[in-house]
C-alpha cells in the first residue's frame, strides 16, 4: 500500500509564530525560507518568510503530515490557494500586539474561507498577556460576522503544548463534524 | 511589580430583589410584569415579580399609595420603595414617586434603578446564589455547597468592576479585579487550596479590598494570573456531577462560542464535548453518549461553561431529544479523516483523555 501524505497549514501575520509552531511540532528541523524583513512598520521581526516554512512528521506505516507555513505577507496571497488545495485544515495565528488584530484575523479567515468554511480551522491569539486588548470577544463577534463560528484561543506557540492543544481542537471539530454528517443519514443517530 | 490603583466604587453585583403589585387592575399588573421581562438584565438588579408581600418595591395605585407607603416603611424597606401607576389625569400622592399608566419599560426601569439606589450596601452581605438570582431555579434541586464559590466568583465577574474585590470563604481569601479577570495571589492553587473553597460550606463574603489590603497587596509586589483557570475547576470539581439550578434538568444545550482552552485547565474530553456543543444542541444524555463520556462528566463540563456564560439554552425538540438510550453499539460509517488524526495524535504523543 502506497504511503499516504497529508497536509496542514499555518498561517497569518507576519510575526504571529507560524515558524515558531511548525518548529514546536516538526520531527525535521524546519526548512525555513526567512530573509531579512524589509518591512518593518508592519513587524518589528528581524526576518520574514518569504516563500514557506515546512516540517513533517512521520505517521504510522509510513505516511506523513506535511506542516506547510504560508508566507504572511499579503503579496505572497497567490501561494495561499496552492497550498490550502488538499489540506486537513488550517491554523491561523494572531499575533495580538500588532495593530488591528481582528482584521487580521478575518484577512485570512477569508483568505481561507472554503477550508474554513467546513469547520478545518483553528484560531490561536498570541501575546495576548502584554496586550490583553481586543479580548476574545472581539475574535469571535468579528469571525460571526463572516458568518465563521470557528474556535479561537489564546495561545503560546513557543510551547509545543499550546501548538497539540490547537491541533486537537481542530481535529475534534472536523471529527464532530463529520459525526453530525453521518448522523443526518438515515438510520444513523448520535445518541 | 505589579501596579494597580484601588477603585473606590461601590460593589454593584446585580441582586435579587422583588416587586409586588397591589391594588392594580389585571392589565396593569400584566403590563408591569410583561415590562420586567421586557428589560431582564438591563436594569442594576435582578427583579422578579411576586404576588405577596414583602417585597423589595411595591406598586399601587395612587389611591392606595400612602397605606402602601406606611406598610413598607414599616416592614424597613423605607416609604421610597413604593412608588404609584397613576392613570390618566390622576396626580401623584404628595411624597410618591410614580409612573405614568400605560408605563414605558425604560420608565419603570429607571425608578426600580433609582430604588436600587437607596438599598443599603450588599457590599458585606453574602452573596445570593445565580440560582436564587435567576428565578429559574428549579425547587426540587438544591446547589451543592461546593458550587458556591464558583457562583459568587461569576456574579463577581459578570458585574466586571475595576476595583479590586476579596472572596473570603472557609479561611481563603481571593483578590479579584473582574475587569481584567485577574487573580492576584502569589500562592498556588493547590489541592489543598481547592479543597478548602470547594467545601465552603459557611457564609461567603464578597467585598471591595480595603485600602490597607489593596496596599499590602502592592507592597507583597503579587504576581497577577487569569482567574479563568480557578473558575474552571470550581466548575468542574464543584458542581459534583449535577446541574447547576439555573439549568433546565432536560435542557438542550449549545455552546456560543469556545471556551478559551488557552487558559483553562482541560482534558481531550472537553474539547470533544465542546466540539459537539458548538455545532448542534444536545441534551446531556446525547451530550455524554456522542462524546463517550459519562453523564456526569458532561454535567460537569455543562456546569463549567455556564459560569463563563457559554451555555445557550434551545428549545428541546421532541424528535431531537430522545430520552436516554444505550449507547450505540453497531458499526458507525466510515468517516473521510478516520484514522488518520489517531495515527496524528499518536506521532506527536498526545496526552490521553
Amino acid at each position: 500500500m502506497s504511503q499516504r501524505e497529508y497536509k496542514l497549514i499555518f498561517t497569518g501575520s507576519m510575526g504571529a509564530g507560524k515558524t515558531t509552531a511548525i518548529a514546536a511540532i516538526s520531527e525535521i528541523t524546519p526548512i525555513s525560507t526567512d530573509v531579512d524583513n524589509s518591512d518593518r512598520k508592519l513587524s518589528d521581526k528581524p526576518s520574514t518568510t518569504v516563500a514557506l516554512d515546512y516540517g513533517e512528521v512521520t505517521l504510522a506505516g509510513g505516511d506523513k503530515l506535511r506542516l506547510y507555513g504560508t508566507p504572511g505577507q499579503a503579496r505572497f496571497d497567490f501561494m495561499w490557494n496552492i497550498l490550502s488545495e488538499g489540506a486537513i485544515g488550517v491554523v491561523v495565528l494572531v499575533d495580538n500586539s500588532r495593530p488591528d488584530p481582528v482584521a487580521d484575523m478575518k484577512e485570512y479567515l477569508t483568505a481561507f474561507r472554503s477550508t474554513v468554511s467546513e469547520s478545518r480551522a483553528v484560531v490561536g491569539v498570541g501575546r495576548s498577556d502584554t496586550h490583553p486588548e481586543p479580548g476574545l470577544d472581539a475574535f469571535h463577534d468579528a469571525a460571526l460576522e463572516l458568518d465563521v463560528v470557528t474556535p479561537i484561543i489564546s495561545v503560546d506557540v513557543r510551547r509545543r503544548q499550546d501548538v497539540l492543544m490547537l491541533l486537537d481542537i481542530l481535529f475534534a471539530q472536523i471529527e464532530s463534524a463529520e459525526i453530525e454528517t453521518h448522523s443526518e443519514q438515515p438510520g444513523f443517530q448520535i445518541a | 511589580m505589579l501596579r494597580y490603583r484601588l477603585e473606590q466604587e461601590q460593589l454593584r453585583m446585580a441582586r435579587s430583589l422583588t416587586l409586588a403589585t397591589s391594588d392594580l387592575s389585571m392589565a396593569q399588573t400584566l403590563l408591569i410584569r410583561s415590562n420586567l421581562k421586557l428589560f431582564e438584565g438591563k436594569t442594576r438588579d435582578h427583579w422578579t415579580h411576586v404576588e405577596t408581600l414583602p417585597a423589595t418595591a411595591t406598586v399601587c395605585s395612587a389611591s392606595s399609595w400612602t397605606s402602601n407607603a406606611a406598610s413598607m416603611k414599616a416592614s424597613g424597606s423605607g416609604e421610597s420603595a413604593c412608588f404609584a401607576l397613576l392613570s390618566k389625569d390622576e396626580a401623584a400622592p404628595i411624597g410618591a414617586s410614580s409612573l405614568a399608566y400605560p408605563a414605558r419599560a425604560q420608565d419603570l426601569a429607571a425608578i426600580l434603578d433609582a430604588i436600587s439606589g437607596r438599598i443599603s450596601s450588599f457590599a458585606t452581605r453574602e452573596i445570593r446564589t445565580a440560582a436564587q438570582s435567576s428565578g429559574r431555579a428549579s425547587p426540587d434541586r438544591a446547589q451543592p455547597r461546593s458550587f458556591k464559590v464558583a457562583l459568587a466568583l461569576r456574579e463577581l465577574l459578570t458585574h466586571g468592576s475595576r476595583g479590586i474585590y476579596c472572596i473570603k470563604a472557609n479561611g481563603v481569601e481571593l483578590h479579584v479585579v473582574p475587569a481584567t479577570r485577574t487573580l492576584l495571589t502569589n500562592s498556588s492553587l493547590d489541592e489543598n487550596l481547592m479543597a478548602r473553597l470547594l467545601a465552603a460550606d459557611a457564609e461567603i463574603l464578597v467585598k471591595p479590598a480595603s485600602d490597607s489590603a489593596a496596599r499590602k497587596l502592592e507592597l507583597d509586589g503579587v504576581s497577577a494570573r487569569h482567574v479563568d483557570g480557578l473558575l474552571w475547576r470550581l466548575g468542574i470539581d464543584g458542581s459534583r456531577g449535577g446541574l447547576p439550578p439555573a439549568l433546565p434538568r432536560d435542557g438542550c444545550y449549545a455552546l456560543k462560542r469556545w471556551p478559551d482552552f488557552g487558559r483553562i485547565p482541560h482534558d481531550r474530553l472537553h474539547v470533544r464535548m465542546a466540539s459537539l456543543l458548538t455545532r448542534k444542541a444536545l441534551t446531556v444524555d446525547q451530550l455524554a453518549n456522542a462524546s463517550g463520556s459519562e453523564i456526569e462528566d458532561a454535567r460537569r463540563f455543562i456546569s463549567a461553561c455556564w459560569l463563563f456564560d457559554l451555555i445557550d439554552i434551545r428549545p428541546r425538540l421532541a424528535q431531537s431529544a430522545p430520552q436516554s438510550k444505550p449507547r450505540s453499539t453497531g458499526p458507525i460509517p466510515a468517516r473521510r479523516f478516520s484514522g488518520v488524526f489517531d495515527s496524528i495524535r499518536s506521532a506527536l504523543g498526545f496526552r490521553a483523555t
